[in-house]
C-alpha cells in the first residue's frame, strides 16, 4: 500500500522502537524474580563473560530457568498477537482472536485430558495431547464450513463458535468428574501457564511457527485487500479461497502450538493488533510485524508480573493479560475517539 | 481482426436451478459507454458480476480482448477490468490514501512495494476525483459523494480498460450525481476507456450513454443508441410504466417523464 512519506517514517519509526523495547522488556524480566540480577551481570552472562562466582550463580538462574521462561512468554504473545491479527482479517470481524475457530477449546480439551489422566508428570504429554486436539478441532471445523471449494465468513464462525461451546461443555465434564488436585492444576493450565517452559520444549515449536508467522506475514497485502469485501479482493486480483485457506491453517495451527505449551492465554491475540491499529493504522503489511513484537513485549511483561507480584505464589498469566490489558485498551479508544 | 474488447455470447446463469440470464449477447468497444437499464432483478449485477468472472456462467462464453475470461488468472483480470461498486467495508482504519492504492494491488508483487511509477498513478487517480487533499482522512469521515469518488480513484489506479460501474450514484444528491458522471465522461474520453454503465436513473442513461441495452425479466428488449432504446413503448413494455418521452431541450436527447399511472395495477 502507498504510504505518505510521514507516515512511512512513523512506521519504520515505531518498528525501531518496538525492537529495541523487546530487547528492553526481556532484559528486565530475565533480571527480576525470586532472585534479582542487576543489568550489568545479565550481559556479561549472555555475553558468556567469565565472571564472579557470584555471578556464575547467578548464570544457572538465568540460563536455565529465566531465560526459557521469559523467551517462551514473549513467543506466545507475538505468535498469539499476530494469529488474532490474521483471524480478524480473515474473518473481516474487529472481535475475532486465535481462539475464535475452536483451536483452543480443542488444544483445552485435550490438555485437560491428558491432566486428569494423570500423564501430567513431565509436561510433554499435556503438550502432545493438547496439540492433537487442536489439530483435530481445525479438521474438523474447515470440514464442516466448507461448501462446493469455498469457505463462506459466517459459515466459519458459525462453526468455531459451535465447536467451541461443545467443546467446553466437554471440559466441564471432565473437570466435573476429576480429582481434587488435577482439578487444581487443570484450571490453571486453563488459564495460561508459561511456569513448565524449558529450553527442549520452546526450541522444538520454533520451526513451526517460525514457518506460521512467514506465511502470514507475507499473505499481509491480501489481508488488505480482504477487508475490502471479499468481492473486491477478487476483482483486484486476489485468489480469495486459497488466500482464506492459507491463512486459516497457518493462523491456526500456530495458536494450536502456543495453547498446546502454554495453555489458554486470553487477550493478547483480541487486544495487540487493536493497539497497533489505533497508534498506527491498519496496513498489515505493518500491523503483522508490529503486533508481533508488541504480543511479544506485552506477554513478557504480564508474565514477569503474574510470578513476582504475590511471590512465591504464581498467579496464572491470563489473569494479568485481561488485567492489565483492559483498562490500557479502554484508554487507547477513548484517546482515539476524542481526536 | 475483433476489436470488441468485452464480447458477451449467448449467456445464460442462475441461481439455485432458476436461470436469469436468458442469452444475453453484447459487445463493448474502449471509448464507449454502455449503459445497461432494466427493471430490479433483471440480472444487470449479475451480468457484471459474469463479465469479470466472479461467477461462471452455466452456457454462452465472456471474451475480453478476445480471449474467454476463464483464461486469464484473476490478478491478469484486474489489470483489464477495474470495478465501481457502492459498498466498502468501514470496519478497519485504513486511510482513504491507502484504500486508493490498493488498486495497484495487481501490479505489485509479494514482497515489494510500491514504486515512484505506482506513486505517480496514485497522486494522478486522487488528482483527477479531486480527493487529494482527503488522502489521509477515514472513509468514513468523508461525504457519500467523495466516498464514492475514493472507490472511483481505486478503479483507476487499476489502470484498467473497463470499467464496469453498478449504479454508482444511487445514494447522491443531484450535484454529486452530475459530478460522478461527468467523472465518467471525461474518462472515457481521456483514458479511452469502455465503461459498461449499470443504472436506474432514465435520463442519466440517455445523456451520458453512447449505446444502451435494456434488459427485463433476463432478456434484451432493446438495444441501441438512446434515441432507439429510451423510447415511451419501450419503457411500457419492460417496466410496466406510462411515461411521457420527449426531447432534452439543450442537448437533443430523449427525456423521461415518469406519469403516476400503472399498467396492469
Amino acid at each position: 500500500m502507498d504510504l505518505a512519506p510521514k507516515r512511512f517514517k512513523l512506521r519504520m519509526f515505531g518498528i525501531a522502537l518496538l525492537v529495541v523495547l523487546s530487547i528492553l522488556a526481556l532484559l528486565v524480566s530475565v533480571g527480576i524474580g525470586s532472585v534479582s540480577v542487576p543489568l550489568g551481570d545479565i550481559l556479561k552472562i549472555c555475553l558468556g563473560e567469565k565472571a564472579s562466582t557470584a555471578v556464575a550463580n547467578s548464570a544457572i538462574i538465568i540460563m536455565e530457568i529465566r531465560l526459557p521462561r521469559v523467551l517462551t512468554a514473549f513467543i506466545a504473545g507475538a505468535v498469539l498477537a499476530v494469529a488474532g491479527a490474521s483471524f480478524q482479517a480473515l474473518l473481516r470481524n474487529p472481535l475475532a482472536d486465535p481462539f475464535i475457530l475452536g483451536v483452543s477449546g480443542g488444544a483445552a480439551l485435550g490438555g485437560v485430558m491428558a491432566i486428569v489422566l494423570g500423564f501430567s508428570f513431565d509436561g510433554f504429554s499435556i503438550q502432545l495431547f493438547a496439540f492433537i486436539g487442536a489439530l483435530a478441532t481445525i479438521l474438523f471445523v474447515y470440514s464442516i464450513s466448507i461448501v462446493d471449494g469455498r469457505i463462506p465468513k459466517y459459515k466459519m464462525l458459525l462453526a468455531g463458535v459451535i465447536v467451541n461451546s461443545f467443546l467446553s461443555a466437554l471440559i466441564m465434564l471432565v473437570l466435573s468428574l476429576a480429582g481434587e488436585d488435577s482439578l487444581a492444576s487443570a484450571l490453571f493450565w486453563l488459564m495460561g501457564d508459561l511456569s513448565s517452559a524449558s529450553w527442549n520444549r520452546t526450541l522444538t515449536g520454533i520451526p513451526y511457527l517460525t514457518a506460521g508467522l512467514a506465511i502470514l506475514y507475507m499473505m499481509s497485502k491480501e489481508m488488505n485487500l480482504l477487508l475490502l469485501g471479499e468481492e473486491q479482493a477478487r476483482e483486484l486480483g486476489v485468489n480469495t479461497e486459497r488466500i482464506k485457506l492459507l491463512i486459516f491453517v497457518s493462523a491456526s495451527l500456530i495458536t494450536g502450538v502456543v495453547v498446546s505449551a502454554c495453555g489458554l492465554i486470553g487477550f493478547v491475540g483480541l487486544i495487540i493488533p487493536h493497539a497497533v491499529r489505533l497508534i498506527w493504522g491498519a496496513d498489515h503489511r505493518f500491523l503483522i510485524p508490529a503486533s508481533l513484537f508488541l504480543g511479544g513485549i506485552f506477554l513478557t511483561l504480564s508474565d514477569m508480573v503474574a510470578r513476582t507480584v504475590i511471590a512465591p505464589v504464581e498467579l496464572p498469566v491470563g489473569v494479568i493479560t485481561a488485567l492489565i490489558g483492559g483498562p490500557v485498551f479502554v484508554y487507547l479508544m477513548k484517546k482515539r475517539l476524542h481526536e | 481482426m475483433n476489436k470488441h474488447v468485452v464480447k458477451v455470447d449467448e449467456l445464460h446463469f442462475g441461481y439455485d436451478g432458476e436461470e436469469i440470464l436468458k442469452g444475453i449477447s453484447l459487445t463493448l468497444e474502449k471509448g464507449e459507454v454502455l449503459g445497461v437499464i432494466g427493471p430490479n432483478g433483471s440480472g444487470k449485477s449479475t451480468l457484471l458480476k459474469l463479465i469479470s468472472g466472479l461467477i461462471n456462467p452455466w452456457k454462452g462464453d465472456v471474451f475480453i480482448k478476445d480471449r474467454p475470461v476463464a483464461s486469464y488468472s484473476r490478478r491478469a483480470i484486474a489489470q483489464i477490468i477495474a470495478s465501481v461498486s457502492q459498498e466498502i467495508e468501514r470496519d478497519f482504519p485504513f486511510t482513504v490514501r491507502e484504500v486508493v492504492s490498493m488498486g495497484r494491488a495487481p501490479y505489485i508483487g509479494r514482497f515489494a512495494i510500491e514504486g515512484k511509477r505506482d506513486k505517480k498513478v496514485i497522486d494522478e487517480a486522487l488528482e483527477l476525483t479531486d480527493i487529494d487533499h482527503y488522502g489521509e482522512r477515514l472513509p468514513y469521515q468523508l461525504s457519500g459523494g467523495e466516498r464514492q469518488r475514493m472507490v472511483i480513484a481505486r478503479a483507476l489506479v487499476q489502470e484498467p480498460e473497463v470499467l464496469l460501474m453498478d449504479e454508482p450514484t444511487s445514494h447522491l444528491d443531484l450535484k454529486h450525481q452530475m459530478e460522478i458522471n461527468r467523472l465518467i465522461l471525461g474518462l472515457k474520453k481521456e483514458k479511452n476507456l469502455g465503461v459498461i454503465y449499470v443504472t436506474h436513473d432514465l435520463n442519466i442513461a440517455a445523456e451520458c450513454c453512447d449505446r444502451i441495452v435494456m434488459m427485463g425479466r433476463g432478456e434484451i428488449r432493446a438495444s441501441g443508441s438512446p434515441f432507439d432504446v429510451i423510447t415511451g413503448d419501450n419503457i411500457e413494455e419492460v417496466y410496466g410504466c406510462r411515461t411521457i418521452v420527449d426531447e432534452n431541450p439543450e442537448t437533443g436527447r430523449p427525456r423521461v417523464t415518469p406519469l403516476m399511472e400503472l399498467i396492469n395495477g
